[in-house]
């Protein structure tokens, strides 16, 4: 059998949050939405990538030099790299003394990676735990991600999807085999809402949603809601959600995932310094009515700080 | 506000507990004279008598007993110090570890000679050796690499910001002219030094080497050679102090002068022993009568009703016990402490563990709830000033040479709790958790190691993993399957390897039953650099050769495993040399220094008839400590597999010149193909991992070939304590990209993590074969998110120890607070005055830390999770 490649940006071992017991996450490339307060702005392209930390750069020119196609150059007290050139090859993150420059994204093929999340199998099998897929949007890479669902399923590994829910919906039969658990992004109901603030409208994912619990049921899918301060974290919103819950009849677990305060710092890095938007905190009381507000409505809820 | 966002800085303890550990924490020690003033007086009077040595100890020890000053203070519940004052050092005259701290380092103006004078002979020498041309370019390349030798300075004992020490003026008077200069010649550290000497120990040029270095003042350790050192003291052991509180003194000393009476027909060197011991046990019975007196005396001069009311109940214990057998837990306690603090003030700075405290306090506890005489509360505030007591009495007047790499409390001594009973059941009890409890409440700054088996109860672990959510870093963990098995490899029984406790920082023995673990040290990257090099060291100050074996020019070898035999002849010559030098230092412990206070309460020394530095005890050992470091030593080998054998990148001569030039001046190129090499140690990487694995117990195997000079075993551990920093400091570059003056990599934690989450390093240090390992350290750094505050989350962090135990981990001991957490401290430590981290081996307040291991610790991955 031939193995395919695919593109990975990180793995994560011991990771206790996203699924069951411990895991490993595999964070894979590329992702259709722009939510504007994206956590992972490097995950958002599908092809790899080479960061630039501007602040710290001394200017040395060393990579600029060391480019072999000449896709970069100092203009303006800054390293400028013209995309058009740059074959991401990494050669002047290498070679970079202070280390500013680091390649977002790698080639990995399914053999290698799988190798890689097997080596602690030791710790999944003590805790119920397993590999977990996340991104970006998984599905993006949909093959690949499927060559590496079927081959975690043939060594026993449980398997989870971390999905933004936005693919097309023939996708499900294939994924329902090899996903012993989908953790599910529901965001905004409103539909205008939504693609306000990821660029996209939200039926697909709604759709898709109420398509996969149909057949998963309740207890191998969950509902992660990120609670990002003016979006999502207003009662009627919460309301809208709870709402579409009741009618897909969902009654599992609901996961609340807190928005991390960021720095600008790690969209600087990939050169999307302007589209960072500080979205402010969560209050703890805030946190606190949305989760009773759940509960009254009989869902039990995961806080995932 | 801070406290109820960061987990680690909730503080749960009683008003009383906070006072004392605050004044544990912020009081400046004083240093006292009454040990070594009392001590000499009876020593010289007995100078030209024909007393045995052992007889002389007692009886000189004796004169301090019945001498020397009392503090009692309104917070004490448990009464005794082994000083005059409330927190203070006595001075190990005779042994003489710090007596040139001493004579140096109260005065700004003697520090400065003695510093001049070392620089004056060291510079004659290196001119003898290299001419003036030759000394200037040594100069000048150690200043190019950035790395300068730690410094005396100036800063004297009672100003310095780390380890201060205050002396009153007159008893500064009485050290310095009468007592100091009276044992000049004849301390242990001093006839080590002569012995050393004498011995000619030291192979090639390195005795001459040694001998011009720069001395230091203190005197706890020496070198044996380039790549090896020896600790002067014996020391890390358990007193039986289990007889004590089940019989009492009086009882143990009727049964000793009964064995005296018995055995008429003895050798006189065997009576003497038992005379010797006999007047031990007479003197400890004189400290707590003493003690008892005192309590009286504050009970007369006291008028507040409530602290007479105290002082009273605290007479009443003392006027039972250690004299008589204990009948409740206060009691035992008591007896404990007094037993402790005695035979510790007879020998100062030895550490002396508590032990497993859960099990010999239980039998007192569990009748004392059941008759409702005492309740957990009680019994729980009660250990939490235990755990106070017993960390202040383990700090050292360390040199201000070392005071960047070292703090006031060395929180080893640690209490182990937990485990398993002597016929293989679960021990784990009520103290256990009261005991866990404790050490939160507390903050005392001690290890506390449990002990984990496959019967564990649930709930221990969960306390466990919540103490180490709440930043409890000083509970650490052992693997009994694997500790247990390590212990039977060294000829321990069944029932004494099931009871085994930690002594020193990590370090196994069997309570009252282990004479001593003394230590000594491999150096292991210097050992390497022998290998590079066909037997000569290449130091900051120079080259010296034939300070190893002659094992070749590595651009000759044709294959790693090659060069790996050369590497392995080098550290099999490493060990000979610790043989070497244990061997002479423990004679002149059996012949100048017995111990009859340690023989009276160590198993095996009156059925043999012998002091424990001649064997008495029913086991005895030597550690040798891997240091500086297994990680270091193993991504170093690596990089020489990898990039010289197999890719051909670069020769060995091309590897050696990159290190002397500290990877710069062109040799960048290197660094760089070094530090993109991957999967390093620590990574999960098998390759790598085998030869750990490989390298590791090529060493192991070679400790099982001798023997100790008292009949022990060698056996390695592998823990660094602050070392990893200091040696980082003096040390060149090393083969796997650390460059000359960074720290090493800490005890057995790996160096070049790439990985995120904390199991591809857990993965790769279980790869070692432990049960050889008589003890080690396995730092972790996690960010509290990373245990998490669920039950849920918590449940994965003890699946994720208990999963590392059974790929074979011996230890793990978690140093659960943020980076951001840290940073502060070192911005407004006032603030942040209980943190505990894991340093080497033992816990330590990290504002009490100095600023380059406080740096390194915040340098080690931190495994989060958000």
């Amino acid at each position: 059998m031939s193995f395919m490649n695919g593109i990975v940006f990180d793995i994560q071992n011991y990771a206790i949050y996203d699924g069951p017991g411990i895991r490993t996450i595999v964070f894979l490339k590329g992702c259709p939405l722009k939510c504007e307060w994206c956590q992972n702005p490097e995950s958002q392209q599908l092809s790899p990538e080479v960061s630039y930390f501007k602040e710290k750069c001394q200017l040395c020119e060393i990579c600029v030099h060391s480019c072999p196609n000449n896709a970069l150059q100092l203009i303006n007290d800054e390293i400028v790299r013209d995309k058009a050139l740059c074959t991401t090859c990494g050669i002047c993150a290498e070679n970079c003394p202070n280390k500013v420059m680091e390649i977002i994204g790698w080639k990995a093929n399914v053999e290698e990676l799988v190798e890689k999340v097997l080596a602690d199998k030791p710790f999944y099998d003590n805790s119920g735990g397993g590999a977990t897929f996340s991104g970006g949007e998984p599905t993006m890479q949909i093959s690949f991600l499927l060559q590496l669902l079927k081959a975690m399923k043939k060594q026993k590994v449980h398997t989870a999807l971390e999905t933004c829910g936005y693919f097309n919906e023939e996708l499900i039969d294939e994924l329902v085999k090899y996903v012993d658990l989908f953790l599910f992004d529901i965001k905004i109901i409103d539909r205008d809402k939504h693609k306000a603030f990821t660029g996209v409208f939200n039926e697909k994912i709604l759709a898709n949603f109420s398509k996969v619990l149909s057949i998963v049921g309740s207890k191998r899918i969950i509902p992660r809601i990120p609670l990002i301060p003016g979006v999502n974290t207003d009662l009627i919103t919460i309301q809208q959600i709870i709402k579409f819950l009741q009618q897909t009849h969902y009654d599992g677990q609901v996961h609340l995932m807190p928005y991390n305060k960021l720095t600008k710092t790690k969209y600087e890095k990939v050169g999307m310094g302007d589209l960072f938007k500080d979205m402010g905190e969560l209050t703890d009381e805030n946190l606190d009515i949305i989760t009773n507000l759940f509960e009254e409505h009989s869902y039990e809820v995961i806080v995932n700080h | 506000m801070i406290e109820t966002l960061v987990p680690e800085l909730i503080d749960k303890a009683s008003s009383r507990i906070k006072r004392l550990r605050r004044r544990y924490l912020d009081d400046t020690p004083i240093v006292s004279i009454e040990r070594a003033k009392y001590y000499t007086e009876k020593w010289k009077e007995t100078e030209n008598s024909d007393l045995s040595y052992n007889i002389r100890v007692a009886i000189s020890m004796k004169n301090v007993f019945e001498k020397m000053g009392f503090n009692i203070d309104p917070d004490d519940r448990i009464a005794g110090t082994w000083t005059e004052n409330f927190l203070g050092i006595p001075i190990d005259i005779e042994r003489g570890l710090f007596n040139r701290v001493f004579e140096v380092e109260f005065d700004k103006k003697t520090m400065k000679n003695f510093a001049k004078e070392g620089t004056k002979g060291f510079m004659s020498y290196m001119i003898r050796k290299y001419g003036s041309e030759g000394l200037l370019k040594t100069l000048d390349h150690s200043k190019k690499i950035g790395v300068t030798m730690p410094e005396l300075g100036t800063d004297t004992l009672d100003i310095r910001k780390i380890n201060s020490y205050k002396i009153k003026e007159r008893d500064k008077e009485t050290l310095l002219q009468d007592l100091l200069p009276y044992w000049k010649e004849i301390t242990i550290a001093n006839r080590l030094g002569k012995a050393f000497d004498e011995s000619k120990i030291y192979p090639g040029e390195f005795g001459d080497f040694i001998r011009n270095l720069p001395r230091s003042t203190g005197q706890s350790d020496m070198v044996t050679s380039i790549g090896s050192a020896l600790g002067v003291w014996q020391g890390h052991l358990i007193l039986d102090h289990e007889k004590p509180i089940r019989k009492g003194l009086l009882a143990m000393k009727e049964e000793v002068q009964e064995l005296i009476k018995s055995s008429e027909k003895i050798p006189p060197h065997e009576k003497e022993f038992l005379e010797s011991v006999n007047i031990a046990l007479e003197s400890v019975i004189i400290y707590s009568k003493r003690l008892t007196e005192m309590i009286r005396n504050a009970i007369r001069d006291t008028r507040d009703t409530s602290s007479k009311e105290i002082l009273n109940q605290m007479l009443k214990i003392c006027q039972r016990v250690p004299l008589y057998p204990a009948q409740t837990f206060k009691e035992a306690v008591q007896s404990y402490w007094t037993v402790k603090t005695a035979v510790e003030l007879a020998m100062p700075f030895n550490v002396h563990s508590p032990g497993r405290l859960d099990q010999l306090f239980y039998p007192y506890y569990k009748k004392d709830i059941a008759v409702g005489r005492i309740t957990s509360e009680e019994a729980r505030e009660l250990i939490e000033e235990l755990f106070l007591k017993v960390m202040s009495h383990n700090m050292r007047p360390n040199s201000n040479a070392s005071s960047d790499f070292s703090q006031r409390y060395e929180g080893s001594e640690p209490v182990t709790l937990g485990g398993l009973t002597s016929t293989g059941e679960d021990a784990t009890n009520e103290l256990t958790y009261i005991m866990l409890e404790a050490a939160d409440r507390s903050r005392a700054s001690l290890n506390f190691a449990v002990r984990i088996h496959k019967n564990s109860p649930e709930e221990l672990l969960m306390k466990i993993a919540d103490l180490h959510y709440h930043g409890v870093s000083s509970v650490s963990l052992m693997n009994d399957e694997i500790c247990i098995k390590a212990l039977l490899n060294r000829g321990f029984t069944t029932e004494d390897a099931n009871g085994y406790a930690i002594t020193g920082c990590v370090d196994m023995c069997s309570p009252g039953k282990t004479g001593g673990e003394g230590f000594s040290s491999i150096l292991l990257c210097r050992t390497l650099d022998l290998a590079l090099r066909n037997g000569d060291s290449q130091t900051l100050v120079g080259l010296v050769k034939n300070a190893g074996l002659k094992t070749g020019d590595p651009d000759n070898f044709v294959n790693f495993n090659e060069f790996l035999n050369a590497f392995f002849a080098q550290s099999d010559f490493m060990i000979k040399k610790i043989v070497e030098g244990s061997s002479i230092r423990d004679e002149l412990y059996a012949k100048y220094l017995p111990a009859p206070y340690i023989s009276a309460f160590m198993q095996g020394c009156l059925e043999s008839k012998r002091d424990i530095t001649e064997g008495g005890a029913i086991y005895d050992c030597e550690g040798i400590l891997f240091m500086t470091s297994i990680a270091n030593t193993i991504d170093s080998l690596y990089v020489i597999k990898k990039l010289i054998f197999e890719q051909k990148k670069f020769t060995f001569k091309e590897l050696i010149a990159a290190i002397d030039h500290n990877f710069n001046n062109g040799y960048e190129h290197i660094h760089n193909l070094i530090m993109n090499l991957e999967g390093k140690w620590g990574n999960g990487n098998p390759e790598s991992d085998e030869l750990a694995r490989r390298v590791t117990s090529h060493m192991f195997n070679e400790t099982y070939k001798y023997k100790t000079y008292k009949d022990g075993f060698y056996a390695p551990f592998i823990n660094s304590m602050t070392t990893h920093t200091y040696d980082g400091r003096i040390s060149i570059a090393t083969p796997d990209g650390r460059l000359g003056g960074k720290p090493f990599a800490a005890s057995c934690n790996p160096y070049n993590v790439e990985r995120r989450g904390p199991t591809g390093v857990l993965r790769s240090v279980s790869a070692l074969e432990y049960q050889h390992v008589m003890g080690c350290a396995v730092n972790i750094r996690m960010h509290p998110s990373g245990i998490g505050k669920s039950e849920e989350s918590k449940k994965k962090w003890i699946s994720l120890i208990k999963t590392y135990f059974q790929l074979g981990g011996e230890q793990l001991q978690p140093t659960v607070v943020s980076t951001e957490v840290l940073k502060a401290a070192q911005l407004n430590p006032e603030n942040y005055r209980n943190i505990i981290v894991k340093v080497g081996g033992y816990s330590a307040y990290f504002t009490d830390l100095g600023r380059e291991i406080q740096d390194e610790i915040i340098s080690r991955t931190e495994h989060s999770m958000v």
